[in-house]
């Protein structure tokens, strides 16, 4: 059994290794694997290091470029409301929402340059790297409305820099080795994060690798932020404990 | 030096916060009110949002609330009777401020609703205040020092059945408009995030005819009780108390009102009562212009949870 297992999986190798011989690869690796969010906590700059490699077994003269590199990093999914206002009864009040479901919390496209550049809208479509943002939309409202309110959520969303592109987001320091900075807010969200890299050359995607990281909150801002949530009632008695006592520390202190 | 918020999620500098904190504290303890109504529209203003604003400040009023109240105690000068009558009403104001919150919240107008309830309320005090000030303050310019007129012994209120003998305050009133203010500050106080002691003080002067030796000590125990019962609410329902940032504002907040105390000895009490007038209407006027004139984005997002979907 064990000999029929490793057989297979011999031949296995050997298919996978004879298609990729033309082929390159792309190993890279992230500056940080968990971005900790603690008191200091102002955002954080995120570094991945990568470099285009032959594939084993492929010989070295194909390392040749142009090469073009497109990586996408997204957040956790989350839900979320848009609200437009509008002028009723004489003032500007919230008059219509719509909810958006499972939309990513976080999403950056970076690549070396523009994407229609270096490969057509099928492939890109094919990757996902087009169209860029559209959000679904979980709601009974019609469609052009829809469309209106994703696209005004998109904007809001590169306004508070959680979604964005930058055409020249991904810098080759050499044919191969190149670098991607990616900024992370102060109020980045918490979660796992995954960041896909695509290698072009000619017009096709010839490697494609995923690599996670996770934000997290940690020592004393871990502590507050799951006793909010899992014990609210002690939390809560806490915060008033606290007042009371600082209001009588404040009392004795400066006894009037 | 910036300081991450845990539960706004997002990081302020923490001498912004002490310091808004002390400067509100400051206000609150040159005019003896609590400072929640000029708290928590600062750091709405500042891009906290209104949810943590509002329960947070609940958090720091207390605190602003326990040092005087502890002198007002150390002087006897509590009415504990009225003030029970007070608390067990203006809790269940709060429970009903909380969950109309929560409600508020889910439809989406809760920045409306305190948009209106700030320019409402704060309009109408403040007009009130300035008012009554400017008239003491122009009796004072032309040299007559006419005693301010002492309320009548008696008024419409004191007809009301069921009437309880209060010793404190030497009263004897009917629980009725006694439970009906307490439950009206407790769920202003729990929607707006104010401890509501600008609203309750006068309504004990002029409503119950509490004397004016019992009424500041007797209302500062109802504002911290209704206040500790939102904070409490406010965390188990929209988990939305920032402990760490109520603690900032409350550190700022005991240390400024020291020396607005002593400065508020030193200045006469109609120039007081003019000057805080100003501050409360331009708040009210500030919460005017962010309901009468176009906003910059008419869209506006924001995370909503899962439980809020199903609701």
């Amino acid at each position: 059994m064990r000999v029929i297992k490793s057989i297979i999986f011999a031949f296995l190798l050997l298919g996978f290794s004879s298609s990729m011989a033309l082929s390159q690869r792309i190993i890279s690796a992230l500056s940080d694997k968990e971005i900790l969010i603690d008191q200091g906590f102002t955002g954080e700059t995120l570094t991945i290091f990568g470099n285009i490699e032959p594939n084993i077994g492929a010989k070295k003269e194909y390392l040749v470029g142009p090469f073009s590199i497109a990586v996408i990093i997204q957040g956790p999914v989350i839900n979320r409301v848009v609200r437009k206002k509008s002028y009723k009864f004489g003032i500007w009040l919230n008059s219509e929402q719509l909810i958006f479901e499972k939309l990513p919390s976080y999403y950056w496209l970076l690549s070396s340059e523009k994407p229609e550049n270096f490969a057509s809208n099928e492939i890109l479509q094919e990757a996902g790297l087009l169209p860029i943002m559209q959000p679904f939309a979980v709601s009974t409202k019609g469609e052009g409305e829809q469309k209106i309110f994703s696209n005004e959520l998109v904007r809001l969303m590169k306004e508070k820099g959680l979604f964005g592109i930058n055409e020249n987001g991904v810098k080759f320091h050499s044919n191969s080795l190149y670098s991607i900075n990616l900024e992370l807010p102060s109020d980045v969200p918490v979660g796992s994060f995954l960041a896909t890299t695509y290698l072009f050359k000619g017009g096709e995607i010839i490697h494609k690798r995923s690599e996670g990281f996770s934000v997290r909150k940690t020592g004393f801002e871990r502590l507050l932020g799951t006793s909010a949530k899992q014990s609210p009632f002690f939390y809560g008695v806490f915060t008033v404990l606290l007042a009371l006592f600082t209001g009588w520390l404040g009392g004795v202190a400066f006894r009037r | 030096m910036q300081i991450y918020l845990p539960i706004a999620e997002l990081s302020l500098n923490i001498f912004f916060l002490i310091g808004i904190g002390g400067a509100v504290g400051f206000l609150s303890g040159m005019f003896g009110v609590g400072g929640g109504f000029l708290l928590t529209p600062l750091l709405i203003f500042s891009g906290i949002p209104a949810p943590v604003a509002v329960a947070s400040v609940s958090g720091q009023v207390v605190a602003a609330s326990t040092s005087g109240a502890l002198s007002y105690m150390r002087r006897n000068l509590i009415d504990f009777h009225l003030a029970l009558y007070l608390v067990l009403s203006g809790v269940i104001g709060a429970f009903l401020g909380v969950y109309t919150f929560s409600a508020l919240r889910n439809a989406g107008q809760i920045d409306l609703v305190i948009s209106v309830g700030y320019l409402v309320f704060l309009g109408f005090i403040g007009l009130i205040m300035l008012n009554e000030a400017i008239r003491s303050l122009w009796r004072h310019k032309m040299g007559k020092d006419i005693a301010m007129k002492l309320p009548g012994q008696h008024n419409w209120v004191h007809g009301l059945p069921l009437r309880i003998r209060f010793k404190r305050s030497n009263l004897y009133v009917s629980v009725i408009p006694v439970l009906m203010i307490g439950s009206s500050i407790g769920f202003l106080g729990a929607l707006l995030g104010i401890g509501g002691g600008f609203i309750l003080v006068p309504a004990l002067i002029y409503i119950l005819r509490v004397p004016g030796s019992v009424v500041i000590g007797t209302s500062l125990v109802q504002v911290i009780a209704i206040m500790a019962a939102s904070v409490i609410l406010h965390a188990m329902n929209n988990y939305s108390v920032d402990v760490l940032l109520a603690f900032c504002l409350m550190v700022g907040g005991v240390v400024g009102a020291q020396f607005g105390a002593s400065v508020g000895k030193i200045m006469r009490g109609d120039q007081l009562r003019a000057m805080l007038a100003l501050i409360v209407l331009a708040v009210a006027l500030r919460f005017a212009f962010l309901l009468f004139f176009t906003p910059e984005d008419i869209f506006s997002t924001s995370i909503i949870s899962l439980s809020e979907l199903v609701k």
